[in-house]
């Protein structure tokens, strides 16, 4: 029985550090990381969170209403990106909320939702006069949740139709008879 | 026998020295197989084969941290989350570049046979007289009817697929069915018909199994399911690695003693014989030296690693290196120049996309200099043609629009195309390996430097395939065309040759007609340190041709 709740919780681990990550266990996910240069407070946890959300809110497809691409996108920002554009993305995130206000007259974190769909419109079409900093960790969060996002398990098979064993190799066929192997 | 002797040596346990070793012990001839990485077995040693996408932390990129480590290995297309075990790791294995020379290495039982582009092109009677003919280097001193049964003999064992083409430039084969072109190959294919006699379309030919056969059963292989993540290992064995194919099946005959973590410091040669009695090999765990001897020693270890091997290996008779009379070693080494792209945007064929994944491309063998240096260059070039349609992804918008963009179901990208040259360089005496004393490595081995780079050959050559491309694309009705010169150094085609060339004259080279060092003849050079010019195909088929025959010398002058 020991060994056996051993290879389970061994099993979560790994799920909780690699893979999949939910929302209810965020933070934890983030901890697990162990992070090198991203420490992060929960208030800002919760806004970079919050962004992603709001940027590419994948949560409405219902398999994928648990997750979230924060550990994702902290633990890219803490391995893989520059030492330059990693610095510039921490000082975005801890002056984010003062920036917002001196250029809005109000705090991101005291916005209501259809404010902050205004603001981040103004970010994605780059008419938002903000710090390189601020806008670091708009472009960093929306293109890292996509490539959360593109590839989950569930894009990779119902949008992408991989296969890891495709058995197949055809050079000429029509898009209508392109076969969708996991339609249900 | 005792522990330490053997009838044959063969160092290195990769694309050729497999192959060499497969040969003598299907003879009876026990064989001691060398090899400095660790130990690689087919299936047990594939940890990533079946990881899916999503199961890797960066999901497709390198962590920075990684990538500082290892700046040029990470520069190869295969080297990718889930294959970076089988490549030498840059700051573990360094060397000294006085131009930049780009060198991946895979150091382990199998070596790059494991994480090779698996592209299988004969040589034709053209490529072995293009020195003659194109006035450079020196001659070879065997032609395509001497290789020929050999390319028969070996593809049949590896499992070849390929179209019987009937092009004298690019020789056919003994194929399997082939895959199949792109819709916009062939259209590619249809218009440089129409419009040229000399140029061909075809799809390339490559060490995948399509219709396994008896021989291929026997080695426990199956068929390519088109995975396309051959470099972590296949484990339905459907392309040709060492692993999967020849160090089984000679493991089989209860000849082989396979022994990996071996580096080889030197071969041992007795002045009094004038012949190699064996190896001085270093464990690259322990770093304990142990002398193995054999009456016969096959060196496979790469061509960069053997010709460095044969420096290493001094004596009495030889201050300059095994071999090394005329002083040529380790000179005219070799490479591809893979510079030189043409992308382009194909209009039409929307309705058509490719299903499943395909391990090969098209392909345009040879045209230029066939019979003379008429086109203001010298040498060859083929071309790699890659043809793809790409998923759209819209990312413009923020919100539920983009995920409803990106959901978009049967969003493709038009059709679009990038041609590779392929193009031959010209053996110089200046491209050069040596060692150097003054640096030595974590086992006391000197560090190999090189000075390689291009020339205004290669450059001639590049302005000649983007003139003539340009006009191709013309006809085929391609739009947004692009020249592309990537500007990458010598060493990232990963096509290693020379440094050892073979030649008729002691004079000028190094090895005879069988890859026999001229002056030592139970010594034998048969992977690509051999080569006397580099011509333009992928060149491992003709190395497995190469050793498969050098082998076969061995055991004819024993009787066998």
């Amino acid at each position: 029985m020991k060994r056996r709740k051993a290879i389970r919780n061994l099993v979560l681990f790994s799920l909780g550090t690699g893979v999949i990550y939910s929302c209810r266990d965020k933070y934890e996910a983030v901890k697990l990381l162990n992070l090198k240069y991203v420490q992060a407070k929960s208030e800002h946890l919760d806004l970079l969170d919050d962004l992603s959300k709001l940027i590419l809110p994948f949560q409405m497809i219902p398999k994928l209403k648990d997750h979230t691409a924060l550990p994702f996108i902290l633990n890219n920002v803490d391995k893989i990106l520059n030492a330059e554009n990693r610095e510039l993305f921490i000082k975005g995130y801890k002056s984010f909320d003062i920036e917002i206000a001196i250029l809005t007259g109000k705090k991101y974190s005291e916005m209501e939702d259809e404010e902050k769909q205004v603001l981040l419109t103004e970010f994605n079409e780059k008419r938002l006069v903000a710090s390189p900093a601020v806008y670091m960790v708009f472009d960093t969060i929306k293109s890292k949740t996509i490539q959360y996002l593109t590839t989950t398990e569930y894009y990779q098979r119902k949008v992408n139709y991989y296969e890891m064993v495709p058995g197949r190799y055809l050079g000429d066929v029509l898009v209508t008879e392109l076969k969708n192997l996991n339609d249900e | 026998m005792s522990d330490n002797r053997y009838e044959a040596i063969v160092i290195g346990a990769g694309m050729s020295g497999s192959w060499v070793a497969k040969e003598l012990c299907d003879k009876g001839i026990k064989t001691l197989m060398l090899d400095r990485g660790p130990e690689v077995k087919h299936l047990r040693d594939y940890p990533t084969a079946s990881k899916f996408p999503w199961e890797f932390e960066f999901r497709g990129a390198m962590s920075a941290e990684h990538t500082k480590a290892n700046p040029i290995a990470s520069k190869c297309y295969a080297y990718r989350d889930g294959a970076t075990h089988f490549f030498a790791q840059d700051d573990v294995h360094p060397y000294l570049q006085t131009k930049p020379f780009d060198w991946i290495k895979g150091y382990q039982v199998g070596g790059k046979s494991l994480i090779w582009a698996r592209q299988t092109q004969r040589w034709s009677k053209y490529d072995f007289s293009t020195p003659d003919t194109n006035r450079f280097g020196i001659s070879w001193p065997i032609s395509y009817k001497d290789i020929a049964p050999w390319y028969s003999y070996v593809e049949k064992f590896v499992g070849i697929s390929g179209e019987k083409d009937g092009l004298d430039v690019l020789p056919d084969g003994e194929f399997q069915p082939p895959m199949e072109m792109s819709v916009v190959g062939k259209h590619l294919q249809r218009v440089v018909k129409e419009n040229y006699n000399d140029r061909h379309v075809i799809y390339a030919r490559c060490a995948h199994l399509t219709d396994p056969q008896e021989i291929h059963r026997e080695q426990g292989r199956g068929q390519c399911q088109n995975r396309t993540i051959c470099e972590r290992g296949c484990p339905f064995g459907g392309y040709f690695s060492a692993n999967s194919s020849t160090i089984p099946w000679a493991h089989r005959t209860g000849n082989l003693t396979l022994k990996a973590n071996s580096v080889v410091h030197s071969i041992l040669y007795d002045d009094a014989t004038g012949k190699a009695i064996g190896v001085n090999v270093i464990d690259a765990i322990t770093k304990i030296q142990t002398k193995y001897f054999s009456n016969v020693v096959f060196l496979n270890a790469g061509a960069i690693n053997s010709t460095a091997i044969l420096l290493n290996s001094k004596s009495k008779r030889y201050p300059n290196g095994l071999g090394n009379d005329n002083g040529l070693l380790g000179k005219y080494f070799g490479f591809h120049n893979y510079r030189a792209l043409l992308s382009a945007t194909c209009p039409g064929f929307e309705d058509k996309v490719k299903e499943g994944r395909s391990p090969t491309n098209e392909y345009m063998p040879r045209y230029v200099n066939l019979n003379k240096d008429k086109d203001g260059f010298k040498g060859a070039y083929g071309v790699a043609i890659y043809t793809a349609r790409y998923r759209k992804q819209e990312i413009k918008a923020i919100g539920t629009e983009l995920v409803n963009d990106l959901l978009k179901d049967k969003n493709y990208e038009p059709w679009s195309v990038v041609s590779m040259m392929m193009g031959e360089t010209l053996p110089k005496e200046s491209n050069s390996i040596s060692l150097d004393s003054s640096r030595v490595d974590q086992y006391g081995i000197p560090l190999i430097k090189f000075n390689v780079g291009y020339d205004d050959n290669d450059e001639k050559m590049m302005e000649h395939f983007y003139q003539e491309w340009e006009q191709i694309y013309e006809k085929a009705g391609f739009t947004n065309v692009e020249r592309i010169d990537t500007g990458q150094a010598p060493g990232l085609d990963i096509h290693e040759m020379g440094g050892a060339r073979m030649g008729k004259d002691p004079k000028t080279s190094i090895l005879n007609a069988y890859n026999q060092v001229h002056t030592v003849d139970n010594l034998y050079v048969s992977d690509g340190a051999c080569m006397t010019s580099t011509s333009y195909q992928n060149p491992s088929l003709t190395y497995m041709a190469l050793a498969a025959r050098a082998a076969d010398h061995y055991m004819k002058r024993k009787g066998l």
